[in-house]
């Protein structure tokens, strides 16, 4: 086979990228993360957040906890995954062995096709309703037919895109993108249409105290941003160092979810809907809301896209599937998400919710741990033969190929984010209320791991770091 | 991925491709640059200055 055609799949691979297939700058980045962030969750995000503050407040507390999330995500992440143009499920292994690693990809697996799941649903549903609008579907006749059929069309729709692998997100995120700036204009045109009733409104579910509901916006954002762990090694391997990648992730994709958020504050506050194709059509009639729905619609998709790759690459660290051709790669990431879209689709947005609001948990303290290892335990040493050789000799084989530091601190990490906010009752305890729940808990597993590995791994002379302990000391 | 997947070598080593890419990165070559110090000031003044600087506005408004 020629060179050249090895570097075109590259990126259908969970191998290390070469200088030469990085070829994201920094304006190819901001579009594809952008494109990826900006989707119906930021209207949840907003409303969630439209509950307890008001505009003002709800709009600065979000971005504030937006850009703490994405700058926990990128530094967590970024250095490994920027250095050795590998994903975020790669970039683990340092921490929870050459086996442990099932961990966060599990974690990735269930975040992104859950989440996509909503997402292509939200779509049909969003598609639906535009043909209802526009006069081809009468309100109520097929309609339940015709989720899960737009539904399994958006996953094929997907699966065809994503077999040109990076470049097929590049592609389509190129022209998806403009659905951020149909969503300002959304935003614009409820904030000059509603500005007297949006500075009168007050949050439905505002507690007395103050501080604590400042303090659950600023966690409503970067519990939210957290989840973008999933997604953006795929994203970042791309560009070739991380002066490229710094600022338009924190610009393309920790910007967007805020500023879009804001319709779904604005929204809940004034018309109690966070959803824009439903308000938008009493503020501006069918033709609004035609637009409205094609935004939710195209935002959906572009996420959808960015994530299934995401998912796929990340799959491709298991042994049997790095072998497999990739449009099956993209077959078995897919199939999971149409069967839901076919058979459940109902029932899973009625259930579904719950256990991924324990799953977005589980970032923090994921977030914690790496950036205790990487910059605290290894100053910044990474041994790349160790993350893809997982031969009994290797680093990174720990103790069976698990480490039980990153595991536990991961457990205690969860537990610290349970106690302090239980993310279904939104019931807090201790600090929360000066700290939010997702800082100390990425503070405290990147402690326990810390602490574990300083105190038991390195002087077993596991996990590759005694040479690193030797240099610091 | 046929063209990776036509460089597998034995299954007890890496495959050829991999072990070229490695390679490359152990070396220094194929190697992308962390973050450096005008990276990082970017990362400070959009993940905790901005940040800070608007749950300030926020809470006093």
């Amino acid at each position: 086979m020629s060179a050249p055609r090895d570097e075109s799949n590259a990126d259908k691979s969970a191998w290390p990228l070469l200088l030469s297939e990085r070829t994201w700058g920094p304006f190819r980045l901001g579009v594809a993360l952008a494109t990826a962030a900006a989707a119906t969750w930021c209207y949840l995000i907003g409303e969630y957040t439209g509950y307890y503050l008001n505009f003002l407040q709800g709009s600065l507390a979000l971005t504030a906890g937006s850009m703490i999330g994405m700058l926990l995500v990128l530094l967590a992440a970024g250095p490994t995954c920027i250095r050795f143009g590998i994903d975020s499920v790669a970039s683990t292994k340092p921490q929870f062995g050459s086996s442990g690693w099932v961990i966060p990809a599990l974690m990735q697996f269930v975040s992104i096709i859950g989440w996509n799941s909503l997402l292509l649903i939200f779509f049909a549903k969003s598609l639906t309703q535009l043909l209802i609008v526009v006069g081809w579907l009468t309100p109520g006749a097929g309609s339940r037919f015709i989720v899960p059929l737009t539904t399994l069309f958006a996953c094929v729709f997907v699966y065809w895109v994503l077999l040109r692998g990076a470049s097929g997100v590049t592609r389509i995120s190129g022209v998806l993108v403009l659905h951020v700036f149909v969503g300002l204009w959304m935003l614009w045109l409820l904030v000059s249409h509603q500005w007297p009733a949006l500075v009168a409104a007050r949050p439905a579910l505002a507690r007395p105290d103050a501080l604590w509901n400042y303090t659950t916006g600023v966690e409503i954002g970067i519990s939210s941003l957290l989840s973008w762990w999933a997604y953006i090694g795929a994203m970042i391997r791309m560009a070739p160092n991380g002066r490229t990648a710094a600022v338009p992730v924190m610009l393309g994709m920790g910007a967007p979810v805020p500023l879009l958020s804001m319709i779904g504050i604005a929204g809940v506050l004034v018309l109690k809907s966070s959803d824009p194709s439903e308000w938008l059509r009493t503020v501006g009639g069918p033709v609004y809301a035609v637009i409205a729905l094609s935004f939710v619609a195209a935002a959906n998709l572009g996420t959808a896209i960015a994530g299934i790759y995401a998912s796929a690459v990340g799959l491709r660290n298991f042994r049997r599937i790095e072998k497999l051709p990739w449009h099956v790669v993209l077959l078995l990431t897919l199939a999971p998400v149409a069967l839901v879209g076919v058979l459940i689709p109902e029932l899973f947005f009625a259930g579904f919710g719950a256990f991924l609001a324990f799953i977005g948990v589980a970032f923090a303290p994921l977030c914690g741990i790496q950036i205790a290892d990487y910059y605290v335990v290894r100053r910044r040493r990474i041994d790349i033969r160790a993350i893809f050789d997982s031969s009994s000799s290797r680093a990174y084989v720990f103790w069976g190929g698990f480490n039980p530091a990153a595991i536990v601190a991961l457990a205690v990490g969860c537990g610290v984010y349970i106690y302090l906010l239980n993310p279904l009752t939104y019931e807090s305890h201790g600090p929360f209320r000066l700290l939010t729940a997702s800082l100390p808990t990425a503070f405290a597993a990147g402690s326990v791991h810390a602490a574990l590995t300083l105190w038991f791994v390195v002087p077993s002379g596991r996990g590759g770091y005694t040479r690193q302990i030797k240099k610091i000391r | 991925m046929p063209s990776l997947r036509g460089k597998i070598a034995s299954p007890d080593s890496l495959p050829a491709e991999l072990e070229h890419r490695i390679s490359g990165l152990e070396s220094g070559r194929e190697c992308g640059d962390d973050f450096d110090l005008a990276s990082l000031c970017w990362l400070l003044v959009l993940g905790v200055l901005i940040p800070v600087g608007l749950l300030l506005i926020g809470w006093l408004a």
